[in-house]
C-alpha cells in the first residue's frame, strides 16, 4: 500500500487530530489521580507523534526519547538537582531496583518513578500504534472507540465530567475517520488521489460535522429515560456506601446539610417498611439555620416532657379511636427515626429509653448506635380548618417575633431579590395561610423543573436559593422547600426546614394489607410554617409532589371557601390584565408602529422561528411540488446568457431529457434516443426532438462538436421546453 | 457523399435480381465490409445462393461455391499439391476456397476436419498446405448455409467455429405479393452472373477500410460491453458472448453506420445489430430451454435493460 502516497500537509493534518484524541486520555488521568506535571505527558505524546511524522531515524529518535523520559523523571522526582550526574546515577539505580523488584514479584515495592516511567513507555507504544493507525491501517476506528468507552466509563464511575470531553473525541474522531476513508480507498485501489479533489470530498464532511457540533451544544438535551445505572451496579456489586463522602451530592437520608445542591443519586434500596392505612410524610428532623449554602442546627436542649420509655405492649393494644397506628420495619439502620405527623407514642418489644426534642421534633434512642429494629407509633393525624387557617393574620406573629427569631433569621447577604419575589407573590393574600399557599403555588406554574441530576452547587459568592429561584429554576426537594422557607421568612412568616421520607410506594402484602415501601429515592425535605393560633403547618412546595396528607379541610367551611377564593381570584386577574394592558400600551408608545401591528405572543423568538420553518418547509415543498411548472423557464432563461456551442447545446440538451421525465414522458433505460425522440414527436406531431436528438448524438457518439447552427437548435429546443411545459 | 453512393449501388444492383431482402442483402454487405462471414440459417430454395452470386456479381469479385457433402475431404475445398512430370516438380492447384466471395452450401453435411480447413481459412484469411502458406485474395467473404439441425445425417457446428461468423442471419420466405414478383420475373430476368459490377474490388477494400475507421465513441464502446457483459450474467444463459463476439459486433456497427452514411456508431446501430451478431454466440441452460426460454428472448431482454448511453461522460 506504500505506493500510494499521502500528502504531507494532510498528514500533518492527520497527526494533529490524533494528538488531541491521546490528549483526551491523558486529562482524566491528571484530573482523576495526583498525577503532576502532566505537561510532561502531553509533550511527550507530541514529541513521539513529531518523530514519526518526520520519520526520525530509530536511531535518533529512540536516544532521544529515552533521554527526554529520563530527565523528565528526574525533574519530577528528584526536582532540585535534577541535571546533575547525581541524578542520573540515582536514576539508574532506581531502575536496576525495580527489576530486581519485578523479577521477585514484589509489585507493590515498585516506585513511583519507574511507575512513570513505564507509563511513558506505554505512551511511547500507544503513539507508534497510531502511526500504524493512520499510515497503514487507514483507519482510526478502535482508537476513538476505545477512546469513547474510556471516556464513558471515566464519567460514569468517577467525578470526572467528560461531557465536553466526549463532544471533541467525537468530532476529532469523526473528522479522522472521514479524512481516512478517501485515504483507503485510494491505497485500495491504488489510485492517487490529488489534493484537490480530496478537498471537495472532506469539505461536506467538515461542514456537516461543524453543523452537528453546533446543533449539540446548543439544543437542549433531554432527561435520560433510563435511570442512572451507577448506584444499581456499585449497590449490585456491594459498594453501596451511605454516601457522604462524595462532597456535593446525594444519596437517601443524610444528617449533613451544610452544602446542598449537586445531584440526587438513585438508590433504591430500601429504607423502611411502614404499615399504615394512608399515606403518611415520615418527618425525622427540623433544621432552623439557614447559611446560605445550606442548613444547620444548633444543638438544643431536650425536652423532658416527650422523653419517654418505649413500651413492650406491642400487639393485642386496643386503638382509641382518632388514634391511628403505623408499624415501621427498619431495613437500614438510621440515626433519627422517622414517624408521622401528630406523633403520640412509640411501642416496640424492646424497652429503650427515647428522646424527643422540641424543637426538631428529632426522635433518638438512648442508644449509641443507630439500629434496624420494627417499631410502632400511634398517631393523630393533624386536621387545619380552612376557616381559622384563613383567619390568621401577621400582625398576631408581630408579638411572636422574639420567640420565634430563630425561625425568622436569615443570612445578611441573601439577595434583594428573594425579598422583593416574596413580597411580590404574597402582596394580595391577606392571610398569614393564604400568603404560605401563594408561596406554595408559586414553583408549579412558574417554569421550575424538577430534576435530580444536573442540579447546581453555588459558588462561593452564590445564594443556593436565589441561585435556583432565578438562574437554574432546576433542582429536586431541597431546593424547593429550601426556597420556600426562605420566601416565607423574608415576609415574616416564621418557618422551618423539615426532613424525613415522602410517603413512598403503596404495595399490599400477602393478606392483602396495605403498606408503604420507603427507599432511599425518597428521602424528602419540605416547610413547616407557623400559623398563629395554630401552631406548625406542613407545606409541600416541591412540584411532583401532592402535598402533605394531613392538611384537611372542613367540608361545610371548604365549599363556601371555594366560591370565596373563586371570587377573590377574580379580581386579582382583572388586575393583572390590567397592568399588562398598561405595559403593553407603554411599550408600544417607544415601539415603531411596524413591530405594534406584530401581536405579543408572535414576538418571542421560538413562535418566530417556528413559523419561518414552516414557511420555509411549505415554500420548499411547493416548488419542488411545482418544479415542472417554472424550473424550464428558468432554465430557458439562464441558458440565454451562455455562449453557443457543443457544450451549452449538451447540457441543454440533457436539461430537456431530464424535463421531458418530469413531465411523464419516461425513457427506459434500454431505449435510445432516436426512438425516444420519434416517440415523442409522434405524441407532439412535429419533428424537433428528432432533429434536436440528431445533433446531439452527433456531438456524442460522433465526436463532432462543431459546425451546427447552434442558434437554430436554441430556438428549436426552447420552443419545445415552452411548449411541452403548458 | 461518395462512399454513400456506392454501397446505394450495390444494394440496388442486388434488388434488381432478387425480390425483397433489403434487411439481408444489407446485413451481408454488412458483414464484408465488416471483414467478417455470414452463416445463414434457413431452409433450401429461398433465394441465399441468387443473392450472394448478385453481391459477387456487384463487386466484381470472384464468386465460388463449394457443396459440402459427407465424404468432401479438406483437399477439395483448399487445393491439393500435384506432380507435374514436365516440370519436375509438385504443382499446386489452389481448391474453391481461393476465391473472393464463397458460398458454402450446407456446411454441416460435411465432416468435421473438412468444416475445420474452411473454418480456419476463414479466421486467418491464410491457408496452409504441404508447409506453404498461401495468402488468400483480399476481399474474403465466405457465406456458409446450413440447414436447421435437428435434420438428420449433419455434424454440427461445435461452439467454437459458431463464433467464427459475424453474423447467423436468418433469410425467411418471401412474402406473397415478393412471391409473385419472383414468378413473374423468371420469365424475362436476367442471371445473377450477368450482372454488370457497380464497383471494382479496390473500391471495396477502400470502403473497408472507411468502416475500420468509423468512430466508435468511448461510450458507445461500453454500451457494447455492457450488452455483452449482460449476456454472460444472465440467469437463463449457460455460455454467454465472448469478447470476440464483442469485438464483431463493434466492427459491424462500423460498417453498418457506413453503409448508413455516417461516420460515428450510434446506440441504434449497436441494438439492430445485436440479435444478428450474438445470437448464435450464446447457450441457454437446458433447464430454461425446457422452461420455454428462447435466445431470441433474453436478447430482447438485456436489449431493454442496459442502460443506453446518453450522457457525456465527463458530465456527472
Amino acid at each position: 500500500m506504500k505506493d500510494v502516497r499521502i500528502d504531507k500537509w494532510l498528514l500533518v493534518l492527520l497527526y494533529t487530530l490524533a494528538f488531541f484524541m491521546t490528549i483526551e486520555w491523558l486529562k482524566p488521568v491528571e484530573e482523576l489521580t495526583d498525577t503532576g506535571h502532566i505537561i510532561l505527558f502531553y509533550g511527550f505524546v507530541g514529541l513521539a507523534l513529531l518523530f514519526g511524522l518526520l520519520r526520525v531515524p530509530g536511531w535518533i529518535g529512540v536516544p532521544i526519547k529515552v533521554i527526554y523520559i529520563t530527565l523528565s523523571l528526574q525533574y519530577v522526582f528528584l526536582e532540585k538537582d535534577w541535571l546533575s550526574a547525581e541524578a542520573l546515577k540515582m536514576t539508574m539505580l532506581d531502575v536496576q531496583q525495580n527489576f530486581s523488584f519485578i523479577w521477585s514479584g514484589e509489585w507493590m515495592s515498585i516506585s513511583y518513578m519507574f511507575r512513570t516511567g513505564l507509563f511513558f513507555i506505554l505512551l511511547w507504544m500507544l503513539c507508534y500504534l497510531i502511526r500504524f493507525w493512520i499510515e497503514y491501517r487507514k483507519s482510526v476506528l478502535l482508537f476513538f472507540g476505545m477512546t469513547v468507552i474510556f471516556l464513558s466509563v471515566v464519567d460514569t464511575f468517577t467525578s470526572f465530567d467528560a461531557s465536553f470531553a466526549i463532544l471533541r473525541v467525537m468530532i476529532i474522531g469523526l473528522l479522522l475517520l472521514g479524512l481516512l476513508f478517501p485515504l483507503r480507498l485510494s491505497a485500495k485501489t491504488k489510485t492517487q488521489l490529488p489534493i484537490s479533489s480530496y478537498l471537495k470530498v472532506t469539505a461536506p464532511l467538515v461542514g456537516l460535522l461543524l453543523f452537528v457540533a453546533i446543533v449539540a451544544i446548543l439544543v437542549p438535551i433531554k432527561e435520560p429515560v433510563w435511570p442512572d445505572p451507577v448506584p444499581f451496579i456499585r449497590s449490585a456489586a456491594g459498594l453501596g456506601d451511605g454516601g457522604n463522602g462524595e462532597g456535593v451530592s446525594k444519596v437517601g437520608y443524610d444528617p449533613d446539610d451544610t452544602q446542598l445542591g449537586g445531584p440526587f443519586k438513585q438508590d433504591d434500596s430500601l429504607v423502611f417498611e411502614a404499615y399504615v392505612d394512608s399515606r403518611q410524610y415520615w418527618k425525622m428532623e427540623t433544621k432552623s439555620t439557614y447559611t446560605s449554602k445550606g442548613w444547620i442546627q444548633d444543638s438544643e436542649e431536650l425536652n423532658p416532657e416527650s422523653q419517654g420509655r418505649f413500651s413492650d405492649l406491642i400487639g393485642g393494644q386496643v386503638l382509641v379511636p382518632p388514634r391511628e397506628r403505623a408499624d415501621v420495619e427498619m431495613y437500614e439502620p438510621l440515626p433519627i427515626l422517622p414517624y408521622p405527623y401528630g406523633f403520640e407514642e412509640l411501642q416496640t418489644t424492646e424497652g429503650f429509653l427515647y428522646v424527643q426534642e422540641e424543637g426538631t421534633g428529632k426522635l433518638t434512642l438512648n442508644y449509641d448506635e443507630p439500629l434496624d429494629m420494627t417499631y410502632r407509633t400511634e398517631f393523630v393525624p393533624p386536621e387545619y380548618s380552612l376557616k381559622e387557617l384563613r383567619e390568621t393574620d401577621m400582625d398576631s406573629l408581630d408579638s411572636m417575633k422574639i420567640e420565634m427569631d430563630e425561625y425568622l433569621s436569615l443570612p445578611e447577604e441573601l439577595p434583594e431579590r428573594v425579598r422583593d419575589l416574596a413580597e411580590e407573590l404574597t402582596a394580595s393574600a391577606p392571610s398569614v395561610y393564604q400568603k404560605a399557599q401563594a408561596i406554595e403555588r408559586y414553583f408549579a406554574r412558574s417554569g421550575f423543573v424538577y430534576s435530580r441530576d444536573k442540579v447546581a452547587v453555588p459558588e462561593k459568592d452564590e445564594d443556593y436559593v436565589d441561585q435556583f429561584l432565578f438562574e437554574t429554576k432546576r433542582g429536586y426537594c431541597d431546593n424547593f422547600s429550601s426556597s420556600m422557607v426562605v420566601m416565607l421568612r423574608s415576609v415574616g412568616i416564621p418557618a422551618r426546614w423539615v426532613k424525613g421520607f415522602a410517603p413512598g410506594e403503596l404495595k399490599r402484602d400477602d393478606n392483602e394489607e396495605k403498606y408503604y415501601t420507603v427507599t432511599n429515592n425518597q428521602a424528602h425535605s419540605w416547610v413547616e410554617a407557623y400559623m398563629p393560633g395554630i401552631g406548625w403547618m406542613p407545606f409541600e412546595p416541591t412540584i411532583g409532589f401532592n402535598g402533605v396528607s394531613n392538611v384537611n379541610f372542613d367540608i361545610e367551611v371548604a365549599e363556601d371557601d371555594l366560591k370565596e377564593q373563586e371570587q377573590i381570584k377574580r379580581p386579582e386577574n382583572k388586575k393583572k390584565q390590567e397592568q399588562e394592558k398598561q405595559a403593553a400600551k407603554r411599550k408600544n408608545a417607544q415601539e415603531p408602529w411596524l413591530l405594534q401591528i406584530i401581536p405579543e405572543w408572535l414576538r418571542s423568538w421560538t413562535v418566530v422561528s417556528v413559523i419561518i420553518g414552516v414557511v420555509i418547509a411549505l415554500v420548499g415543498i411547493g416548488s419542488y411540488a411545482t418544479r415542472k411548472k417554472w424550473l424550464p423557464r428558468l432554465v430557458v432563461r439562464r441558458s440565454r446568457s451562455k455562449s453557443e456551442g457543443w457544450e451549452t447545446f449538451a447540457i441543454q440538451y440533457e436539461q430537456l431529457l431530464k424535463h421531458l421525465n418530469r413531465i411523464g414522458v419516461k425513457k427506459p433505460a434500454g431505449m435510445t434516443l432516436s426512438i425516444y425522440a420519434k416517440e415523442v414527436d409522434r405524441m407532439r406531431g412535429d419533428d424537433k426532438m428528432s432533429t434536436l436528438t440528431a445533433a446531439y448524438e452527433t456531438g456524442l457518439y460522433g465526436q463532432r462538436e462543431n459546425n451546427q447552427n447552434w442558434t437554430e437548435l436554441r430556438k428549436m429546443w426552447e420552443d419545445l421546453i415552452i411548449e411541452t411545459t403548458g | 457523399m461518395l462512399h454513400k453512393e456506392k454501397i446505394d449501388a450495390i444494394l440496388a444492383n442486388i434488388e434488381r435480381t432478387i425480390v425483397g431482402k433489403r434487411v439481408i442483402s444489407e446485413l451481408s454487405l454488412t458483414a464484408l465490409l465488416a471483414g467478417g462471414h455470414v452463416l445463414l440459417e434457413d431452409v433450401p430454395g429461398v433465394g441465399k445462393t441468387v443473392m450472394v452470386k448478385s453481391l459477387a456479381a456487384s463487386i466484381g469479385a470472384e464468386f465460388k461455391r463449394i457443396q459440402f457433402t459427407p465424404d468432401l475431404l479438406p483437399s477439395d475445398v483448399l487445393g491439393v499439391s500435384i506432380y507435374n512430370p514436365q516440370r519436375m516438380e509438385f504443382e499446386f492447384r489452389p481448391g474453391p476456397i481461393v476465391g473472393n466471395i464463397i458460398l458454402a452450401d450446407e456446411i454441416n453435411r460435411t465432416s468435421p476436419k473438412t468444416q475445420a480447413a474452411l473454418l480456419e481459412g476463414m479466421e486467418e484469411s491464410s491457408i496452409t498446405i504441404d508447409g506453404k502458406t498461401l495468402q488468400l485474395p483480399q476481399p474474403f467473404f465466405v457465406m456458409a448455409t446450413q440447414n436447421p439441425i435437428e435434420y438428420e445425417g449433419t455434424y454440427p457446428l461445435p461452439e467454437a467455429q459458431m463464433d467464427r461468423f459475424l453474423f447467423k442471419l436468418k433469410m425467411g420466405y418471401p412474402t406473397r405479393d415478393e412471391e409473385i414478383e419472383v414468378l413473374a420475373r423468371s420469365e424475362s430476368q436476367m442471371t445473377a452472373e450477368l450482372t454488370a459490377p457497380v464497383i471494382t474490388l479496390d473500391d471495396l477494400l477502400e470502403l473497408q477500410v472507411l468502416a475500420t475507421k468509423v468512430i466508435v465513441d468511448v461510450t458507445v464502446k461500453s454500451y457494447i460491453v455492457d450488452c455483452a457483459t449482460a449476456t454472460r450474467d444472465h440467469p437463463t444463459v449457460y455460455l454467454g458472448v465472448s469478447p470476440r463476439g464483442s469485438l464483431g459486433l463493434m466492427k459491424a456497427c462500423q460498417a453498418y453506420a457506413l453503409i448508413n452514411g455516417r461516420n460515428y456508431v450510434t446506440p441504434d446501430d449497436v441494438q439492430y445489430l445485436l440479435p444478428h451478431a450474438f445470437s448464435h454466440r450464446i447457450i441457454l441452460h437446458p433447464d430454461a430451454e425446457y422452461s420455454g426460454h428462447s435466445i431470441d428472448n433474453v436478447l430482447v431482454d438485456v436489449i431493454a435493460k442496459v442502460r443506453v448511453p446518453i450522457m457525456r461522460t465527463n458530465a456527472l
